[in-house]
C-alpha cells in the first residue's frame, strides 16, 4: 500500500541533479513511498534518523 | 498491501490489545506479510490470530516466554518450518517493572533485564543464522526514550533498554555484511494497555501526561506501529545500527 499524499503539498529543493537525495527525495514522493515526510511517523518529531549503513553505530 | 509482501515476521508480545506488538500485528498484516504471532497470553493471542486470519494473513501463532532461550530456537525453526525463511523480527515483548532503586529486589531486577534485555539478545542470536540462510534480514528493537534519558522509579527499566540500544548496534555491526539489519525504536508515552493499568491507578496525574509532550498529547500504538513498519520494510535497506525515537519531541529539548 504506496502512503496517500492526495491533496498534500510537498517543497523539495534541491530536486534538479538526477543522482542526488533531492531527486530521488521527489521520486519517492511521487511513487508514494516517503515514509518520515508522511503521516505514517505523526508522532515522531525532534527526532534524527541516521541513514549511513551502519557507519556511525561503531 | 506490500510494503511487506511475502515477508516472513516474527513479532513477540502480539498479544496485548491495545499494545505495540498487537498494532504492528495489524499493521504488517495490512502489508502483506507472514506473520508468526508469539506471547505468554495465549487467549489474548488467539483473538488476534483470528483476527488477522480474517484479514487474509497468513499465520502462526506460538506460546512463548522470550526468557527461555530454548523455546526461542523452536520459534526460529517452526517459523522456517512453515514459511520458509525469517526475513524480520520483531522484539518487542517487554514488561515495566517501575519503583525507586531502595524499593527493588533482587527478583525485581533479574525480572526486568531476563525479560527486556536478556530476551532481545537470545532473539537476535537465535534469529541472525535464519536471516542468513533467507539472504539477509531486517530486526526491530523495542527499546524506550528511558534508555536515552533518565527518569525517576526507571532505573532498571531504563537500563534494560539502554541496553537494547547499545546492543542493536552491535548486532548491526556484526552482521552487516550477512546482509542483517538491526535497529532499535525508541517509543515515548504511548497509549497502551501499560498505560490503561496507570489511568486507573491515578487518574488525575495520568491526565497531566500528555501535556509534558510537545505534541501535546500521548501516541498512539499505530503511530509506533507505522514506523516499525518503516525500519522492518526494504525502505529503510541503509537504515542500520540506528535508533528512531517516536515521542511527540519529549526529549527532543
Amino acid at each position: 500500500m504506496a502512503i496517500d499524499f492526495t491533496d498534500q503539498v510537498v517543497l523539495v529543493t534541491g530536486a534538479g541533479a538526477g543522482a542526488g537525495l533531492g531527486y530521488s527525495c521527489a521520486v519517492a514522493f511521487a511513487n508514494g513511498v516517503i515514509s518520515l515526510a508522511s503521516d505514517l511517523s505523526s508522532f515522531s518529531t525532534g527526532s534524527l534518523l541516521e541513514v549511513d549503513g551502519g557507519w556511525n553505530a561503531i | 498491501m506490500s510494503r511487506m509482501l511475502n515477508k516472513i515476521a516474527i513479532i513477540t508480545g502480539a498479544a496485548s490489545n491495545p499494545g505495540l506488538g498487537y498494532s504492528t500485528v495489524m499493521r504488517f498484516a495490512e502489508e502483506g506479510a507472514k506473520l508468526v504471532i508469539t506471547d505468554i497470553d495465549m487467549v489474548g493471542l488467539a483473538a488476534v490470530e483470528k483476527e488477522i486470519t480474517a484479514m487474509g494473513a497468513e499465520v502462526l501463532a506460538m506460546e512463548q516466554n522470550v526468557v527461555d532461550e530454548q523455546r526461542w530456537q523452536e520459534v526460529i525453526d517452526a517459523t522456517v518450518e512453515r514459511f520458509g525463511g525469517l526475513d524480520v523480527l520483531v522484539n518487542n515483548a517487554g514488561i515495566a517493572v517501575l519503583k525507586p532503586i531502595n524499593e527493588y529486589t533482587q527478583a525485581d531486577y533479574n525480572l526486568q533485564m531476563d525479560v527486556n534485555l536478556r530476551s532481545v539478545f537470545l532473539g537476535c542470536q537465535k534469529a541472525v543464522p535464519a536471516m542468513k540462510d533467507s539472504g539477509g534480514g531486517s530486526i526491530v528493537n523495542m527499546s524506550s526514550v528511558a534508555g536515552m534519558r533518565a527518569m525517576a522509579a526507571v532505573s532498571v527499566y531504563g537500563m534494560a533498554k539502554a541496553g537494547v540500544q547499545i546492543l542493536s548496534k552491535c548486532v548491526a555491526i556484526e552482521h552487516a555484511a550477512d546482509g542483517v539489519r538491526c535497529n532499535s525504536l525508541h517509543p515515548g508515552l504511548i497509549e497502551t494497555n501499560i498505560q490503561n493499568d496507570a489511568r486507573r491507578d491515578n487518574p488525575e496525574g495520568h491526565a497531566q501526561l500528555g501535556t509534558m509532550v510537545p505534541l501535546g498529547r500521548m501516541g498512539n500504538p499505530e503511530e509506533v506501529a507505522n514506523c516499525v513498519l518503516f525500519l522492518a520494510s526494504d525502505e529503510a535497506s541503509y537504515v542500520t545500527g540506528a535508533e528512531l525515537v517516536v515521542d511527540g519531541g519529549l526529549i527532543a529539548g
